[in-house]
């Protein structure tokens, strides 16, 4: 319910000879029929209401009748007409320096005050210090108030009336108090007491005033309702406009207020040539590509960060890959030439070490893992030791996960650095997992330890983000909007939609939902220099519950971006985690049931007009940082061919 | 209004003092001006007119303080009274708060200043060796009708100087006439009898006879009299309520 509810409000108010004329005057003018009260509407049909905590601004020209309608919602006058009716106590302030007694002391005027302010004695007794000390008059207490000056008047009529704790308090021009210092004190004041609740009515001749404090308008002018609402801006920008056309009557207030509303650029409907959902690696590139192409783009993404999953976070001057360990390696120039433009890439190899009980190991698989194995120390050695292996076990055509490990790498490697990890990692036994997933994993009979056998590799200095920043420059991006909750107000602002979600939630999950593996990671902070001395360290067993601790820090060196040394370091324990709906996707899961399911979404996704998925959600597809980019290029030179 | 009373208890306080330290902050001094005032009057009007009526009227000077008495109180009380609306407009145009606490505030100012004067009074009484009885504690009723009369007086005062101004002047020149229809300082009782009653008409010479009947005479007055002081401060108090009534939302416009 309302807390406060003006309903057709009317005010007649009277002028005209009847002041300040005497008895005679009155009878002889009586007489003579020379007697003129005129009666004219201060208010006229004045509609509006507030609910708890809203605070509205009222404005119109001198004579509009604000103050008018003022004093009959705080009950000093009636309306003529119509009926206010409100919720709570109320506390006016209404030209707030006048109504002190000049020969009253500061002090004796302030309980004055508060008394007809409704405070009680007790709450006086209780804040007379804080108003005091509020309205800078320590000094002045005890002296009449007459000798303050007008300033002092105000501040301490500001102060006093500050004190109230209504349910509706009304400001006729109270803000514009005092110097620029005690001007600011006293908005904050005002601030805090609309922030308790109070609900606010304030009339002010500052549209700034207006437009950062309120949440709705009401323009009056020559006493009639011109717009009431809470587009404050749009209502604040026509009575601005109505001011400057210098025509001061009611038809014109009423001609500009009947003006169809502009719609704002950047709402107008196809303003916007794309709008990207997801802010990350395909998104950003090719909103990048389109902004670069002179198309406009707006870019929504429902998290509170630009990025995806790449998304880095500086934590202690370390960059912190939120969603996992991101190293970016390719083999193709264009991609790498490309994000070389957005940020400066170190010289990071990815040369995660395997932790199985206490053992630690190379990865990838190399001389040195099998010299720590077996004690071999030529390739021909190892060679050999593989073999053997192999044909023990005798697999020629493998059929599962295990019997492809197996068949790569013997089973000495498989149970000590392949078994516990993948496992861990998909969540279900080896057995059960198709082979191809190992086909990734690199056996070298070499000391490289370079576990990418890629042609460019590294990191970009100061995080993805910066890079993800660099390639989004200049585009318009909105962050924590829910595409898929505001999808036809979005869809409305732009000719074409690329979409890089869950291609299964774009068609609200119709055809069942597609599942993902998803990651977990505890990330703490220690006060140590140096945990693990790797970046990443894969805990191989089946036992330890993470499936590998990251040091961020050691993915640029152990340096911050200055090159200086960070005393702390930043570790996150990953886990794999089992998916849920709800929970966030990591990568697909191309098993031929979800791989079919997808393909009924792409052919759904194939008649969706004008929406274009990409990306590794948008695709269901396993995507590397460079094969994503390499995507969103080519997408989008065959889009703006 | 009882509720409001309460409600608006702090600030009735608050208007008390404030007309208080109005009145006597910037005199010597200050509330003894007050009692000084009317006993100056007093000495004036005794010096003069003992020698006219004073052998005529028995404790000729107590006979005459009753008088003083009750009609400073009343013209103090509605005299003041009168401004009560108009010299706090820009307190009611401003916070919302009910018009008679500004009249009712001037009220009990007059009451006590009237209490101070009553003491002094009773030293007279005293001094002139009249005997105190327990008929004393009736003068409680008079007292109390003329409250409620003042306050009513007060009332359409205040209303009808929003609206004239004039009334000021108007006023000052009714409360002469009233000073000596009021029979203040001379006697009836040499009037016909039918003159004597016309008399009965003024209110505030009941308020005086009631009082000159209990000090001097030592005789309380008739019910029908009783009832007469009542319905006058009745009539009165009526038509203010009335009047404020009426016009509560209209001040606003003239002032």
């Amino acid at each position: 319910m309302s807390v406060l509810e003006v309903r057709n409000v009317s005010i007649r108010y009277m002028t005209g000879d009847f002041k300040d004329i005497g008895i005679k005057e009155y009878v002889l003018r009586k007489l003579t029929h020379n007697y003129h009260v005129q009666e004219f509407w201060a208010d006229r049909h004045v509609t509006f209401k507030l609910e708890k905590g809203d605070m509205l601004g009222i404005i119109g020209s001198n004579g509009a009748g604000k103050s008018t309608l003022l004093k009959a919602v705080s009950g000093i006058m009636e309306p003529t007409e119509g009926s206010v009716k409100c919720r709570g106590n109320i506390a006016a302030l209404l030209e707030l320096a006048s109504g002190f007694d000049g020969d009253l002391t500061v002090r004796e005027n302030t309980y004055l005050r508060g008394a007809m302010l409704g405070y009680t004695r007790k709450y006086l007794d209780e804040t007379y210090d804080e108003i005091i000390r509020f309205s800078e008059l320590k000094d002045f207490q005890d002296r009449p108030f007459k000798q303050l000056s007008s300033g002092m008047k105000s501040r301490l009529a500001f102060s006093i009336a500050s004190m109230v704790q209504p349910d509706i308090l009304i400001l006729d021009e109270v803000l514009s108090v005092g110097d620029g210092a005690f001007r600011k004190k006293s908005e904050t004041k005002m601030r805090e007491i609309i922030h308790g609740g109070a609900t606010t009515i304030l009339v002010s001749h500052s549209l700034d005033q207006v437009r950062n404090m309120c949440n709705k308008v009401l323009w009056l002018e020559k006493g009639n309702q011109i717009a009431f609402g809470g587009d404050t801006q749009y209502i604040c920008d026509q009575y601005q406009q109505y001011l400057n056309e210098g025509k001061r009557t009611l038809k014109a207030a009423l001609d500009v207020a009947s003006r169809p509303k502009p719609v704002p650029a950047q709402e107008r409907e196809g303003k916007y040539d794309y709008l990207v959902v997801g802010a990350g690696l395909y998104g950003a590139v090719f909103a990048h590509e389109a902004a670069a192409r002179g198309k406009k783009v707006l870019v929504v993404d429902k998290r509170p960060h630009v990025g995806g999953n790449v998304y880095t976070e500086e934590v202690e001057k370390i960059h912190v890959h939120r969603y996992g360990a991101h190293i970016f390696h390719t083999n193709d120039a264009r991609v790498w030439e490309y994000v070389n433009r957005f940020a400066r890439f170190n010289r990071f190899t990815n040369s995660p070490v395997a932790n199985y009980k206490g053992e630690i190991y190379s990865l990838p698989f190399n001389m040195s893992t099998f010299n720590r194995m077996w004690g071999v120390v030529t390739p021909e050695q190892a060679a050999e030791k593989i073999r053997q292996q192999r044909d023990a076990a005798g697999i020629t055509e493998p059929k599962n996960l295990e019997e492809q490990a197996i068949s790569l790498v013997g089973t000495d490697i498989y149970e000590k650095l392949v078994k516990g990890y993948t496992e861990k990692q998909w969540g279900r036994p080896c057995a059960e997992l198709p082979a191809f997933i190992i086909k990734r994993l690199p056996v070298r009979l070499t000391f490289d330890n370079n576990y990418f056998d890629a042609l460019y590799q590294g990191v970009p200095n100061g995080g993805y983000t910066r890079l993800v920043e660099g390639l989004l420059e200049g585009v318009e991006v909105r962050l924590g909007v829910d595409y898929l909750e505001n999808r036809d107000e979005l869809n409305a602002l732009a000719e074409k939609v690329v979409y890089t979600g869950p291609i299964d939630a774009y068609f609200g999950h119709r055809l069942g939902a597609l599942e993902y593996r998803s990651l977990r990671f505890e990330t703490e902070v220690l006060d140590e220099p140096n945990f693990q001395g790797n970046a990443t360290v894969n805990y191989t067993d089946r036992d330890t519950p993470w499936t590998r601790i990251i040091e961020h820090k050691w993915f640029q060196f152990g340096k911050d971006d200055d090159g200086g040394d960070i005393p702390k370091t930043v570790i996150s324990r990953e886990y794999s985690a089992e998916w849920k709906p709800g929970d966030e996707p990591y990568y697909p899961v191309n098993d031929e049931k979800n791989s079919a399911l997808y393909a009924q979404y792409a052919a759904l996704a194939g008649e969706e007009k004008n929406v274009i998925f990409g990306g590794r959600l948008g695709e269901y597809k396993y995507y590397d940082m460079d094969q994503v980019i390499a995507a969103a290029l080519d997408k989008a030179a065959e889009e703006m061919s | 209004m009882v509720q409001k009373l309460i409600r608006y208890r702090f600030l009735f306080e608050e208007l008390v003092k404030r007309d208080f330290k109005q009145k006597y902050k910037r005199t010597v001094l200050g509330m003894w001006w007050s009692l000084l005032s009317p006993l100056l009057q007093l000495l004036v009007m005794a010096l003069v007119f003992t020698r006219l009526f004073g052998r005529t009227t028995p404790h000729y000077t107590i006979y005459l303080f009753c008088g003083n008495l009750v009609f400073s109180f009343y013209s103090d009380a509605t005299k003041g009274g009168m401004n009560t609306i108009m010299g706090n407009a820009s307190i009611f145009t401003k916070v919302n708060v009910p018009k008679y606490l500004f009249l009712l505030s001037k009220n009990v100012q007059a009451l006590i200043n009237f209490l101070l004067i009553l003491l002094v009074f009773f030293l007279f009484v005293a001094f002139d060796g009249l005997p105190f009885t327990w008929k004393f504690a009736c003068l409680l009723y008079p007292v109390f009708c003329l409250i409620l009369f003042n306050i009513g007086v007060g009332m359409v005062l205040s209303a009808l100087y929003v609206f004239f101004r004039d009334v000021q002047y108007l006023y000052d020149v009714f409360t002469l006439l009233l000073m000596y229809m009021s029979a203040i300082f001379y006697n009836i009782d040499g009037y016909p009898a039918t003159v004597q009653n016309l008399f009965l008409i003024n209110p505030v010479y009941l308020f005086i006879r009631y009082f000159r009947k209990i000090v001097i005479e030592a005789t309380i007055p008739s019910v029908w009299f009783h009832l007469l002081m009542l319905a006058d401060a009745a009539v009165v108090l009526a038509l203010g309520c009335w009047m404020y009534k009426k016009y509560n939302t209209k001040f606003l416009y003239y002032v």
